[in-house]
């Protein structure tokens, strides 16, 4: 979440944590986007800073809710103290924990502030329960997996270390590639020149957060269309449109001129749904949170999606079929966007799902 | 260039360079898909050979999901039994931990994944033009970092008995900060990302295409992509589910001794 105007409605639509990132302007003119504390190199996916951030955890801390803060970015050497002083006056507003991934960062907080909940990234990379275990070890109390596991791999890493808890990503934002292992700058296209990007900035230094009705809209085709077409020029580079040669082994082109994109189109990767798949996840013993991804995006979007989340797992407790319980997905999934719900917005898609 | 020792990142047995090939050693194995790990009778009769030859073996490890981190495991211990004293090069964290902790036959390695380098090959452009403006931190060493150049970062390595380090020919220039490890450089390929959603190559450009994990196709064995994206004159090379660029080592920076060679994105 990126205000403090959200905590009531998310709380009423079934959220029992909140996360969140800070991008201070004296922080972000410093580094600029490229350097941003966390995953989010745009400020209206954040709040701007430490007194906005007490406000959120007080408004949810009356709603019983929990805040976590994401400093989850891998940082360098030369970042890594402004970090610290960073995060030590975040620790003095209160959070319920901090989400991080970068190693020195995780044994700093765990040997001068052991009491602070540590929830590992997925920019951790845990891909295996050894890799959780060594996590938990360093102090972790949950493990965020990457979404690029399977359910039944998840099942399998999260079985085997019983005592942290796990979890999994359930809604929108569906990477191609697992942060811990991708190196495109996501900043990039904000400081290069060009008509789009000059115009995204431009819109960004006016709008602030309300820029969020470009860049967090949801189930709107107008505007996933044009952003489309934006990202696929200009964007970030999983999401652009690429002219291929297929070679073969010894580099001699096979086949030329092939249209290529990582996604079929933006929203693939935008709209993404796991509903249907916390039929499983639900089972999981050890999956103690299921996260919805979007910090920018509208509020309305995000209600809608914690919404769905919620009426999800209300229904597994009537104890619903497989096949009862997709159909219900399918159903409400339409509800709220009747233009993306098929197996290219699957956020755990199964070999064939395709072909069916 | 100065005298580096020279390592062959090899896919089979048939690569296997001879004595007046100028390579000590070679690498085998699979740094980003563990769908690429060999069989144990291939990597037995790999690991034999080059030391039939006198060449040094270092086993190349991908991340690994739980189905795939036994069997790595397993040939990293066969490694230790047939050629003590060899490498092994991990790309997930959890496996160097465990590597380091439990084989002690071995030299754990810390992988390219580890090495913590920001790769993209557009950020010349990004440095130049998001911090070119007064007011803003010198970050163009921060763009040639490697993760152990972090205190706090080497003493984890250092205190698990890793003090090698496998980095790359980034555009930018490379930083290195720590004399206690020794540095490998690979070239020519930069690796920028990686993932598991890897689709048959007929699939690339198949319209309704749904990303996932799928079973493996092995079309990456004989097939690859150049791939460049519309309004950009960068070129990457999309080889099985790893995206690359190609930047051969021209000069070394200073504290890389070893050098790798690939013949295909690898």
């Amino acid at each position: 979440m990126n205000d403090v105007s959200e905590v009531g409605p998310l709380h009423e639509a079934g959220a029992t944590e909140l996360y969140c990132g800070l991008m201070r302007p004296e922080v972000q003119k410093k580094y600029t986007n490229v350097f941003s504390l966390n995953s989010r190199h745009v400020g209206e996916a954040n709040l701007a800073g430490f007194e906005p951030l007490r406000k959120v955890i007080g408004a949810a801390h009356d709603r019983g809710m929990k805040v976590f803060v994401t400093y989850n970015a891998i940082y360098p050497a030369e970042q890594f103290d402004t970090v610290v002083e960073e995060l030590e006056s975040t620790l003095e507003t209160g959070p319920d924990g901090l989400i991080v991934a970068d190693i020195p960062l995780i044994s700093y907080l765990h040997e001068r502030h052991p009491e602070v909940r540590l929830v590992i990234s997925t920019f951790g990379g845990a891909f295996n329960s050894h890799t959780a275990r060594l996590y938990q070890s360093m102090g972790a109390s949950r493990v965020t997996l990457p979404r690029h596991l399977t359910l039944d791999e998840i099942k399998t890493v999260s079985d085997a270390v019983p005592g942290a808890g796990f979890e999994v990503f359930v809604m929108s934002e569906r990477c191609y590639f697992p942060n811990s292992l991708c190196r495109f700058e996501h900043a990039s296209y904000r400081v290069k020149g060009g008509l789009v990007s000059t115009a995204t900035n431009v819109l960004r230094s006016l709008l602030g957060r309300r820029m969020s009705f470009v860049s967090g809209s949801y189930n709107n085709r107008l505007i996933n269309a044009v952003q489309d077409r934006m990202v696929s020029n200009s964007g970030m580079m999983c999401c652009r449109e690429y002219e291929a040669d297929l070679l073969d082994a010894a580099g001699g082109v096979v086949e030329s001129g092939l249209p290529f994109r990582f996604f079929n189109t933006w929203n693939n990767f935008r709209e993404a749904c796991g509903l249907c798949a916390l039929y499983d996840i639900a089972a999981m013993e050890n999956v103690v949170s299921v996260k919805i991804v979007g910090r920018q995006s509208l509020t309305s979007r995000k209600v809608a999606d914690t919404g769905m989340v919620g009426m999800a797992l209300d229904l597994l407790e009537s104890k619903p079929s497989r096949e009862e319980f997709e159909k219900e997905m399918k159903v409400l999934r339409k509800e709220y966007y009747p233009h993306y719900c098929g197996p290219e917005y699957c956020y755990y898609s199964r070999p064939g799902m395709d072909k069916k | 260039m100065i005298d580096l020792d020279r390592k062959l990142f090899i896919e089979n047995i048939g690569e296997l360079p001879g004595g007046d090939s100028g390579f000590t050693g070679v690498y085998a194995g699979s740094a980003f898909c563990q769908e690429a790990l060999p069989s144990r009778g291939a990597f037995e009769q790999l690991v034999k050979e080059a030391a039939s030859r006198g060449l040094s073996f270092t086993f190349v490890t991908p991340y690994l999901t739980d189905t795939y981190f036994d069997h790595a495991f397993a040939l990293a211990e066969l490694l230790a039994t047939i050629s003590k004293g060899a490498e092994v090069t991990a790309n997930d964290l959890g496996f160097l931990v465990r590597v380091a902790g439990e084989i002690p036959d071995l030299v754990p390695v810390a992988g390219r994944a580890l090495a913590g380098q920001r790769t993209d090959p557009q950020i010349p452009a990004i440095l130049e033009a998001a911090f070119s403006s007064g007011g803003q931190a010198d970050m163009a060493g921060a763009f040639g970092h490697v993760s152990v150049n972090k205190p706090g970062f080497a003493d984890f390595m250092l205190e698990r008995g890793v003090r090698r380090l496998e980095i790359q020919n980034t555009k930018q220039a490379v930083s290195i900060g720590s004399s206690d490890f020794s540095y490998s450089m690979h070239s020519p390929y930069v690796f920028v990302s990686s993932t598991r959603f890897c689709p048959p190559v007929e699939s690339y450009v198949r319209p309704g295409r749904v990303a996932g994990v799928y079973p493996c196709s092995r079309h990456c064995v004989n097939r690859y992509h150049r791939i460049k994206p519309r309004g950009s004159e960068q070129e990457f090379l999309y080889r099985g589910n790893t995206i690359y660029y190609e930047n051969p080592v021209v000069e070394p920076p200073e504290g890389v001794d070893r050098l790798v060679v690939h013949r295909l994105p690898s």
